[in-house]
Protein backbone atom coordinates (compact mmCIF):
# COMPACT_ATOMS: atom_id res chain seq x y z
CA UNK A 1 0.00 0.00 0.00
CA UNK A 2 1.38 3.50 -0.69
CA UNK A 3 2.04 6.04 1.64
CA UNK A 4 -1.30 8.67 0.67
CA UNK A 5 -3.33 5.66 1.16
CA UNK A 6 -2.26 4.42 4.62
CA UNK A 7 -2.71 8.21 5.56
CA UNK A 8 -6.37 8.34 3.91
CA UNK A 9 -7.26 5.37 5.80
CA UNK A 10 -5.43 6.42 8.87
CA UNK A 11 -7.58 9.82 8.73
CA UNK A 12 -10.60 8.05 7.83
CA UNK A 13 -10.16 6.28 11.47
CA UNK A 14 -7.61 3.25 10.84
CA UNK A 15 -5.04 4.57 13.27
CA UNK A 16 -3.41 1.57 13.69
CA UNK A 17 -2.06 1.68 9.88
CA UNK A 18 0.15 4.27 11.47
CA UNK A 19 2.11 1.32 12.82
CA UNK A 20 3.04 0.75 9.44
CA UNK A 21 4.55 4.64 8.56
CA UNK A 22 6.28 4.69 11.60
CA UNK A 23 7.91 1.18 10.82
CA UNK A 24 8.88 2.23 7.47
CA UNK A 25 10.74 5.29 8.57
CA UNK A 26 11.47 5.39 11.94
CA UNK A 27 15.42 4.23 11.39
CA UNK A 28 16.27 6.78 8.85
CA UNK A 29 13.90 9.86 11.16
CA UNK A 30 16.03 8.71 14.44
CA UNK A 31 18.90 8.69 12.71
CA UNK A 32 18.08 12.39 10.86
CA UNK A 33 17.41 13.36 15.03
CA UNK A 34 20.37 11.41 16.23
CA UNK A 35 22.60 13.43 13.81
CA UNK A 36 21.50 17.08 15.18
CA UNK A 37 20.64 16.28 18.68
CA UNK A 38 23.74 13.66 19.28
CA UNK A 39 23.50 12.00 22.85
CA UNK A 40 21.72 15.22 24.14
CA UNK A 41 18.65 13.39 26.07
CA UNK A 42 17.14 10.26 24.84
CA UNK A 43 17.24 10.36 21.40
CA UNK A 44 14.39 7.37 20.85
CA UNK A 45 12.02 9.43 23.46
CA UNK A 46 12.88 12.52 20.90
CA UNK A 47 11.99 10.70 18.06
CA UNK A 48 8.93 9.07 19.24
CA UNK A 49 7.45 12.83 20.13
CA UNK A 50 8.59 13.58 16.72
CA UNK A 51 6.24 10.99 14.95
CA UNK A 52 3.41 11.62 17.54
CA UNK A 53 3.70 15.13 16.63
CA UNK A 54 3.57 13.97 12.84
CA UNK A 55 0.25 11.82 14.09
CA UNK A 56 -1.82 14.85 14.89
CA UNK A 57 -0.40 16.93 12.30
CA UNK A 58 -1.53 14.33 9.50
CA UNK A 59 -4.84 16.23 9.28
CA UNK A 60 -2.87 19.23 7.92
CA UNK A 61 -1.52 17.16 5.14
CA UNK A 62 -2.69 18.42 1.89
CA UNK A 63 -1.94 15.15 -0.58
CA UNK A 64 0.08 17.35 -2.91
CA UNK A 65 3.74 16.29 -2.13
CA UNK A 66 4.68 13.04 -1.10
CA UNK A 67 4.15 12.11 2.19
CA UNK A 68 7.60 11.80 3.16
CA UNK A 69 9.09 15.12 1.93
CA UNK A 70 6.13 16.36 4.10
CA UNK A 71 7.34 14.22 6.90
CA UNK A 72 10.78 15.03 6.68
CA UNK A 73 10.20 18.80 6.63
CA UNK A 74 8.53 18.44 10.12
CA UNK A 75 11.31 16.19 11.17
CA UNK A 76 14.24 18.48 10.05
CA UNK A 77 12.14 21.40 11.72
CA UNK A 78 11.65 19.44 14.76
CA UNK A 79 15.36 18.24 15.41
CA UNK A 80 16.57 22.18 14.38
CA UNK A 81 14.24 23.27 17.27
CA UNK A 82 15.34 20.83 19.83
CA UNK A 83 18.79 21.11 19.11
CA UNK A 84 18.94 24.37 19.76
CA UNK A 85 16.87 23.72 23.04
CA UNK A 86 19.21 21.99 23.91
CA UNK A 87 22.34 23.58 22.77
CA UNK A 88 23.50 24.52 26.43
CA UNK A 89 23.46 20.77 27.64
CA UNK A 90 26.06 19.55 24.77
CA UNK A 91 29.36 18.35 25.73
CA UNK A 92 31.89 19.13 23.28
CA UNK A 93 34.01 16.24 22.82
CA UNK A 94 32.93 12.76 25.33
CA UNK A 95 36.78 11.32 25.45
CA UNK A 96 38.62 11.92 28.00
CA UNK A 97 41.57 14.52 27.24
CA UNK A 98 44.20 12.19 27.86
CA UNK A 99 43.01 10.20 24.81
CA UNK A 100 41.90 13.12 22.78
CA UNK A 101 44.81 14.17 21.38
CA UNK A 102 45.03 10.69 20.00
CA UNK A 103 42.18 10.43 18.89
CA UNK A 104 42.31 13.55 16.50
CA UNK A 105 45.84 11.93 15.51
CA UNK A 106 43.91 9.07 14.39
CA UNK A 107 41.17 10.93 12.58
CA UNK A 108 43.84 13.16 10.48
CA UNK A 109 45.36 9.87 9.57
CA UNK A 110 41.92 8.48 8.42
CA UNK A 111 41.06 11.33 6.47
CA UNK A 112 44.41 10.92 4.69
CA UNK A 113 43.94 7.20 3.92
CA UNK A 114 44.05 6.00 0.62
CA UNK A 115 42.33 2.40 1.50
CA UNK A 116 39.07 1.70 1.56
CA UNK A 117 37.69 2.58 4.87
CA UNK A 118 35.92 0.30 7.04
CA UNK A 119 33.31 0.27 9.68
CA UNK A 120 34.73 -1.50 12.18
CA UNK A 121 38.19 0.23 11.59
CA UNK A 122 36.66 3.07 13.21
CA UNK A 123 37.05 4.29 16.65
CA UNK A 124 34.19 5.14 18.35
CA UNK A 125 36.10 8.02 19.51
CA UNK A 126 36.05 9.51 16.08
CA UNK A 127 32.61 8.94 15.23
CA UNK A 128 32.14 11.01 18.37
CA UNK A 129 34.63 13.67 16.99
CA UNK A 130 32.66 13.54 13.57
CA UNK A 131 29.83 14.16 15.54
CA UNK A 132 30.87 17.17 17.45
CA UNK A 133 32.32 18.37 14.04
CA UNK A 134 28.93 18.31 12.51
CA UNK A 135 26.98 20.35 15.50
CA UNK A 136 29.23 23.31 14.62
CA UNK A 137 27.91 23.28 11.04
CA UNK A 138 25.16 25.67 10.62
CA UNK A 139 21.34 24.39 9.95
CA UNK A 140 21.40 24.56 6.33
CA UNK A 141 24.92 22.21 5.85
CA UNK A 142 23.91 20.11 9.10
CA UNK A 143 20.74 19.64 6.92
CA UNK A 144 22.43 18.84 3.33
CA UNK A 145 25.06 16.29 4.72
CA UNK A 146 22.47 14.33 7.32
CA UNK A 147 20.22 13.89 4.19
CA UNK A 148 22.98 12.97 1.61
CA UNK A 149 25.84 11.76 3.45
CA UNK A 150 24.30 10.06 6.62
CA UNK A 151 20.59 9.05 5.12
CA UNK A 152 21.58 8.75 1.08
CA UNK A 153 18.86 10.89 -0.16
CA UNK A 154 19.12 11.04 -4.07
CA UNK A 155 19.98 15.35 -4.64
CA UNK A 156 16.13 16.02 -6.16
CA UNK A 157 14.78 14.18 -2.60
CA UNK A 158 17.03 16.89 -0.62
CA UNK A 159 15.50 19.59 -2.93
CA UNK A 160 12.21 18.38 -2.20
CA UNK A 161 12.73 18.17 1.32
CA UNK A 162 14.30 21.81 1.47
CA UNK A 163 12.33 23.19 -0.83
CA UNK A 164 15.88 24.68 -3.06
CA UNK A 165 16.33 23.94 -6.21
CA UNK A 166 18.56 20.98 -6.91
CA UNK A 167 21.19 23.58 -8.37
CA UNK A 168 21.25 25.37 -4.80
CA UNK A 169 21.96 21.89 -3.23
CA UNK A 170 24.77 20.49 -5.46
CA UNK A 171 26.49 24.04 -4.10
CA UNK A 172 25.48 23.95 -0.46
CA UNK A 173 26.34 20.13 -0.41
CA UNK A 174 29.85 21.18 -1.80
CA UNK A 175 30.00 23.77 0.67
CA UNK A 176 28.96 21.67 3.61
CA UNK A 177 31.76 18.92 2.61
CA UNK A 178 34.18 21.11 2.76
CA UNK A 179 33.29 23.22 6.17
CA UNK A 180 33.12 19.71 7.95
CA UNK A 181 36.69 19.03 6.78
CA UNK A 182 38.21 22.18 7.62
CA UNK A 183 37.13 22.17 11.23
CA UNK A 184 37.93 18.38 11.53
CA UNK A 185 41.48 19.46 10.27
CA UNK A 186 42.08 22.38 11.87
CA UNK A 187 40.29 20.29 15.19
CA UNK A 188 38.91 23.67 16.59
CA UNK A 189 36.55 22.99 19.97
CA UNK A 190 36.54 18.92 18.63
CA UNK B 1 41.07 22.78 -15.98
CA UNK B 2 42.18 25.03 -12.58
CA UNK B 3 41.99 23.71 -9.30
CA UNK B 4 39.01 25.69 -8.18
CA UNK B 5 36.86 24.39 -11.07
CA UNK B 6 38.00 20.88 -9.52
CA UNK B 7 37.38 21.60 -5.87
CA UNK B 8 33.61 21.91 -7.38
CA UNK B 9 33.73 19.15 -9.18
CA UNK B 10 35.08 16.95 -6.18
CA UNK B 11 31.86 16.90 -4.57
CA UNK B 12 29.66 15.52 -7.43
CA UNK B 13 32.42 12.94 -8.15
CA UNK B 14 31.77 11.71 -4.81
CA UNK B 15 27.99 11.12 -5.86
CA UNK B 16 28.68 9.87 -9.25
CA UNK B 17 26.88 13.13 -10.16
CA UNK B 18 29.50 13.73 -13.38
CA UNK B 19 29.05 13.30 -16.97
CA UNK B 20 31.68 10.71 -18.36
CA UNK B 21 34.10 13.24 -20.10
CA UNK B 22 34.29 15.00 -16.51
CA UNK B 23 35.25 11.96 -14.22
CA UNK B 24 38.02 11.81 -16.75
CA UNK B 25 39.31 15.71 -16.75
CA UNK B 26 39.50 15.62 -12.92
CA UNK B 27 41.19 11.87 -12.91
CA UNK B 28 43.16 13.12 -15.29
CA UNK B 29 43.85 16.35 -12.84
CA UNK B 30 44.34 14.36 -10.16
CA UNK B 31 47.15 12.58 -12.01
CA UNK B 32 49.17 15.98 -12.16
CA UNK B 33 47.85 18.13 -8.34
CA UNK B 34 48.66 16.07 -5.28
CA UNK B 35 46.81 18.88 -3.67
CA UNK B 36 43.18 18.67 -4.94
CA UNK B 37 43.80 14.54 -4.80
CA UNK B 38 44.17 14.85 -1.30
CA UNK B 39 41.10 16.79 -0.36
CA UNK B 40 38.91 14.19 -2.48
CA UNK B 41 40.48 11.46 -0.39
CA UNK B 42 39.77 13.01 2.76
CA UNK B 43 36.63 14.09 1.43
CA UNK B 44 35.35 10.50 0.54
CA UNK B 45 36.69 9.54 4.13
CA UNK B 46 34.45 12.10 5.67
CA UNK B 47 31.68 10.49 3.67
CA UNK B 48 32.55 6.78 4.52
CA UNK B 49 32.32 8.16 8.45
CA UNK B 50 29.41 10.26 7.50
CA UNK B 51 27.29 7.42 6.41
CA UNK B 52 28.51 4.93 9.60
CA UNK B 53 26.56 7.50 11.53
CA UNK B 54 23.27 6.10 10.70
CA UNK B 55 21.39 5.11 13.68
CA UNK B 56 18.95 2.12 14.30
CA UNK B 57 16.10 2.38 17.13
CA UNK B 58 15.30 -0.20 19.76
CA UNK B 59 12.88 -3.07 18.51
CA UNK B 60 10.23 -2.20 21.09
CA UNK B 61 10.15 1.46 19.43
CA UNK B 62 6.80 1.29 17.09
CA UNK B 63 4.97 -0.69 19.72
CA UNK B 64 5.64 1.45 22.70
CA UNK B 65 4.80 4.64 20.43
CA UNK B 66 1.25 3.38 19.49
CA UNK B 67 0.66 2.39 23.00
CA UNK B 68 1.66 6.23 23.86
CA UNK B 69 -0.34 7.18 21.23
CA UNK B 70 -3.96 5.07 22.29
CA UNK B 71 -2.79 5.81 25.84
CA UNK B 72 -3.24 9.64 24.75
CA UNK B 73 -6.06 9.63 23.18
CA UNK B 74 -5.29 11.23 20.13
CA UNK B 75 -8.11 9.75 18.46
CA UNK B 76 -10.17 13.40 20.07
CA UNK B 77 -7.87 15.69 18.05
CA UNK B 78 -7.64 14.14 15.15
CA UNK B 79 -10.31 15.20 12.97
CA UNK B 80 -10.66 11.91 10.79
CA UNK B 81 -12.91 11.73 7.53
CA UNK B 82 -15.18 8.90 8.91
CA UNK B 83 -16.30 10.94 11.87
CA UNK B 84 -16.04 14.15 9.21
CA UNK B 85 -18.78 11.48 7.48
CA UNK B 86 -20.76 11.38 10.38
CA UNK B 87 -20.89 15.20 10.92
CA UNK B 88 -22.10 15.76 7.94
CA UNK B 89 -25.26 13.47 8.35
CA UNK B 90 -25.89 14.68 12.06
CA UNK B 91 -25.61 18.33 10.34
CA UNK B 92 -28.05 17.31 7.70
CA UNK B 93 -30.68 15.78 10.36
CA UNK B 94 -30.73 18.94 11.95
CA UNK B 95 -31.14 21.07 8.46
CA UNK B 96 -34.01 18.69 7.66
CA UNK B 97 -35.66 19.39 11.50
CA UNK B 98 -35.05 23.23 11.32
CA UNK B 99 -36.69 23.34 7.86
CA UNK B 100 -39.47 21.56 8.52
CA UNK B 101 -40.24 23.19 11.28
CA UNK B 102 -40.04 26.24 9.70
CA UNK B 103 -42.34 24.73 7.10
CA UNK B 104 -44.43 23.54 9.41
CA UNK B 105 -44.81 27.65 11.36
CA UNK B 106 -45.43 28.79 8.16
CA UNK B 107 -48.45 26.83 7.97
CA UNK B 108 -49.57 27.12 10.87
CA UNK B 109 -49.41 30.57 10.44
CA UNK B 110 -51.90 30.74 7.00
CA UNK B 111 -54.06 28.47 9.77
CA UNK B 112 -53.73 31.46 12.29
CA UNK B 113 -54.68 34.14 9.58
CA UNK B 114 -57.97 32.09 8.25
CA UNK B 115 -59.20 32.47 12.09
CA UNK B 116 -57.67 35.84 12.78
CA UNK B 117 -59.26 37.44 9.91
CA UNK B 118 -62.97 37.92 9.99
CA UNK B 119 -63.68 40.44 7.30
CA UNK B 120 -62.24 40.25 3.69
CA UNK B 121 -61.57 43.94 4.26
CA UNK B 122 -59.44 43.12 7.53
CA UNK B 123 -57.40 40.43 5.35
CA UNK B 124 -56.55 43.03 2.33
CA UNK B 125 -55.67 45.45 5.26
CA UNK B 126 -53.39 43.25 6.23
CA UNK B 127 -51.65 42.16 3.86
CA UNK B 128 -51.35 45.58 2.26
CA UNK B 129 -49.39 46.38 5.25
CA UNK B 130 -47.85 42.98 4.91
CA UNK B 131 -46.53 42.99 1.07
CA UNK B 132 -46.32 46.22 -1.00
CA UNK B 133 -44.76 44.03 -3.46
CA UNK B 134 -48.06 43.06 -4.92
CA UNK B 135 -49.06 44.92 -8.52
CA UNK B 136 -51.77 43.00 -9.64
CA UNK B 137 -54.86 43.57 -7.33
CA UNK B 138 -57.09 41.27 -8.66
CA UNK B 139 -54.62 38.49 -8.47
CA UNK B 140 -54.10 39.68 -4.71
CA UNK B 141 -58.02 39.61 -4.58
CA UNK B 142 -58.35 36.07 -5.51
CA UNK B 143 -55.57 35.35 -3.03
CA UNK B 144 -57.33 36.84 -0.38
CA UNK B 145 -60.01 34.91 -0.94
CA UNK B 146 -58.76 31.92 -1.10
CA UNK B 147 -56.84 32.67 2.22
CA UNK B 148 -60.04 33.34 3.87
CA UNK B 149 -62.48 30.75 2.59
Amino acid sequence: MQDKEIIEKILEGQQDLYSYIVDKYKNKVFSIIYSFCGQTGDSEDIAQNVFIKIFKALPKFKFESEFSTWMYRIVINESITISKKNKQYIIPLNVNSENADESKNNLINLLKSKDNIEKQLIQQETQQIVQTAIKQLNDKYKTVLTLRDIEDFSYEEIAQIMNVSTGNIKILIFRARNRLKEILIKGDNL
Amino acid sequence: MDCNKIQELISLYLDNELSSQEVMELEKHFDVCNKCKQDYIALKNIKAVLSFNRKEVGLDFTSSLMCKIKKEKFSNNIISFGSMKKKIIIAAGFLFVFASSVIFIDTNKISINKQTFQTYEHAIEYYESYDEDIDDYAEYEEYMLSMLY
